[in-house]
């Protein structure tokens, strides 16, 4: 029993040293290439916030577009937004943060996004994984019939994991980076 | 899950007010602004170290301006907060001037130790929101790296406690020392209703804010609610301490900035620490 | 008496004559019999180096002039055996070199297919990245995936290599990965490779970032 346990450990050792060896090991042409796939994902989130906040989205493309941006997220995922008045984090779960985007009470809104995007070091964390914060700015424009417009710029720091994995694929083992996206803070910035 | 579901309706009803009182218009239309803001706190580093360019992109170690002395000068006196009030401009000079002085330049260390976040959160305690200072540093792993508690401040954990120095001479007590041969039974009188067990301790005693946290929080007496604010202590410098705060402001004075600098012995830094910690 | 003797001397002559023109008619036979002869040596001579020729050729003659080459000779029925072992040689000769052309054409005609196919998931990818409308793309999702065996085949896309070493982001399926193109709007990738079952429909497909 003893020996059983005395090789588990050993094998854990083993496993932790050689995870820390590996990912000490990225060169950096990965750890760019690593990066910008980070980024991709950033400009997907982005691209289908748009889309679910767009009046011109039909519903069922929508709740489609939800579907697929909660899978870009790692489960228990939030969303902490502060206002210029309220500067407390209030937190949202993702799939209610969407929600209610979809179900914002304008005429028509327009959201994009500046050109600027900030990425922090990659850093590893205990369970072997990456994580990353990568800065982004979002406009807002939503409008009435009646003419009423409300603007903000949003800062959105959104947290980034990056974990390498192994899949089978016709028989092929395949080594993939998982990126997936986990706690967003929305800050509202003063103009 | 109800509370959010009211914050979010909050946040709606929110947006309709300024929606329907007011043309709100609150874009930033200089983009320019938001590369000057030092985004991140990682930013903060790279930017005091003279690793990245104006516009956030990183330096090969190659590149001339990578840690460049000048560049970093330039550089570190646009990271301080230009509004403040506590910072001497001759500490400031003196300071940038030492960190980048070619032949001894100081550079901040992510994993460098001696920093240390300061988290102001909320706190519902036995019904009531109270704030509450968390202390966390940045603990180095076998693989990786996390932050970890590593102290409290809780009004309340502090009204718990007495200085027994304090107390006037005619409620003083102690257990005299011979106690022991009574098998202590003078302890009845040590233990009874509102006594002041402090003086009963050893010389040095100091309370454990953070054992007395987790304490109340398994008892189910205290209950999260929000973050509220943070900022950041350096001591990673040798003869300085630093303090970093997030401003949320118009300009390019914003973001990540020190909002305070100090010229400070070894031995005056653990006494600002414990100043910090309010022990 | 005189009348006899001329008889006999007629015959006498004519029997020479008969004689002499039947040794010379003789000789004829025999010179035409050389002649044939060695009209058919030369022809074995030029088969045997018409042989040679298919069977050493460095790519002057295509492969059919050598077959009808061959065929001619194989008609004339040599019995050298010489010839005949050149007939083999030159058999074994063109049996590899109709392999290798087979190959080829069918190489070529893969690389034909290929091409098409290849044009036609850009083609599909492009289109749907390109709709200016969700029905629009929903219609080109729908052609596109005729091409597939399934909407589940797996999409593979690298996004960086090193030493032979192919890292790729995490997989997903064609329906996803065209409602991907459809919702992001915008095409980006290169095909590295896909596979196709018997029923000429793809399998499995790697892309590339460009």
């Amino acid at each position: 029993m003893s020996k059983i346990k005395i090789l588990l450990v050993a094998v854990f050792c083993f496993s932790l040293a050689s995870s820390a060896f590996s990912q000490a090991q990225i060169s950096p042409e990965r750890k760019r290439a690593i990066d910008s796939l980070a980024i991709e994902k950033i400009r997907d989130l982005s691209k289908y916030i748009s889309i679910i906040g767009s009046k011109e989205t039909p519903f069922s493309e929508a709740n489609r577009v939800i579907e697929r941006t909660l899978e870009l997220f790692a489960d228990d995922s939030q969303i902490g937004v502060s206002s210029l008045h309220r500067t407390e984090i209030q937190y949202y779960g993702v799939r209610p943060y969407l929600e209610h985007l979809m179900a914002l009470n304008y005429d028509r809104v327009n959201i994009s996004w500046y050109n600027i995007q900030y990425i922090s070091d990659l850093e590893l964390q205990p369970d072997g994984r990456y994580v990353g914060v990568i800065t982004i700015y979002q406009r807002f424009e939503g409008q009435s019939d009646d003419g009423l417009t409300y603007k903000d710029t949003t800062k959105k720091d959104i947290t980034v994991y990056v974990e390498r994995k192994h899949t089978q694929i016709g028989g092929k083992l395949i080594g993939f980076w998982d990126v997936l996206l986990g706690d967003v803070r929305v800050t509202e910035t003063t103009k | 899950m109800k509370i959010k579901l009211g914050g979010l309706v909050l946040i709606l009803c929110l947006i309709q007010l300024s929606v329907y009182s007011q043309y709100f218009d609150n874009f930033v239309e200089d983009e320019s602004m938001l590369y000057a803001h030092t985004k991140q706190v990682n930013q903060f580093f790279r930017r005091f170290n003279g690793e990245e360019d104006r516009y956030g992109e990183r330096f090969s170690v190659n590149n001339p301006l990578y840690q460049n002395p000048t560049y970093r000068r330039n550089f570190i006196e646009l990271l301080f907060d230009q509004q403040s009030t506590n910072i001497d401009p001759l500490i400031k000079n003196e300071f940038i001037y030492r960190c980048t002085r070619p032949e001894q330049q100081n550079f901040l260390d992510f994993h460098g130790g001696n920093w240390f976040a300061e988290v102001k959160t909320s706190f519902n305690y036995k019904g009531e929101q109270k704030d509450l200072i968390l202390f966390l540093k940045l603990q180095e792993e076998e693989v990786g790296s996390k932050w970890v508690l590593i102290n409290v401040i809780f009004e309340p954990f502090f009204n718990q406690f007495v200085d027994a120095k304090k107390l006037p001479e005619e409620e003083q007590k102690f257990l005299h020392p011979l106690s022991h041969e009574l098998d202590f039974m003078n302890l009845v009188k040590v233990f009874k209703s509102k006594a002041v067990l402090e003086q009963f301790a050893e010389k040095g005693f100091k309370p454990d804010y953070l054992t007395l946290f987790i304490y109340e929080f398994r008892n189910l007496n205290l209950q999260f609610i929000t973050v509220e604010d943070v900022k950041f202590h350096f001591f990673q410098l040798n003869d300085w301490y630093l303090e970093l705060s997030k401003f949320n402001r118009k300009g390019n004075n914003s973001g990540w900035l020190i909002s305070n600098l100090l010229k400070i012995t070894k031995e005056d830094q653990e006494i600002l620490k414990a100043l910090i910690f309010q022990e | 008496m005189k009348k006899n003797l001329f008889r006999v001397g007629v015959i006498i002559f004519s029997f020479i004559m008969f004689s002499l023109s039947f040794s010379g008619c003789k000789s004829k036979q025999k010179i035409a019999q050389d002649q044939s002869e060695s009209a058919y040596a030369q022809k074995i001579e030029q088969a045997k180096r018409d042989l040679l020729a298919i069977i050493n050729d460095q790519g002057s003659m295509n492969l059919d002039e050598k077959e009808y080459r061959l065929n001619a000779i194989k008609q004339e029925y040599f019995q050298d055996q010489e010839v005949k072992d050149l007939i083999a040689r030159a058999d074994d000769a063109l049996t590899v070199l109709r392999d290798e052309q087979d190959a080829k054409t069918r190489e070529e005609s893969e690389k034909q297919q290929q091409y098409v196919f290849h044009k036609s998931i850009l083609d599909g990818f492009n289109a749907v990245a390109s709709a200016n409308s969700f029905s629009q793309a929903n219609l080109h999702i729908a052609q596109a995936l005729k091409l597939y065996a399934s909407g589940d085949i797996p999409v593979l896309i690298i996004i960086s290599q090193e030493n032979g070493v192919k890292d790729y982001d995490r997989p997903t399926t064609i329906k996803k990965y065209l409602e991907y193109l459809k919702d992001v709007k915008k095409f980006d990738k290169g095909i590295e490779s896909f596979m196709l079952d018997n029923n000429g429909k793809i399998t499995e497909i790697e892309l590339i970032k460009k």
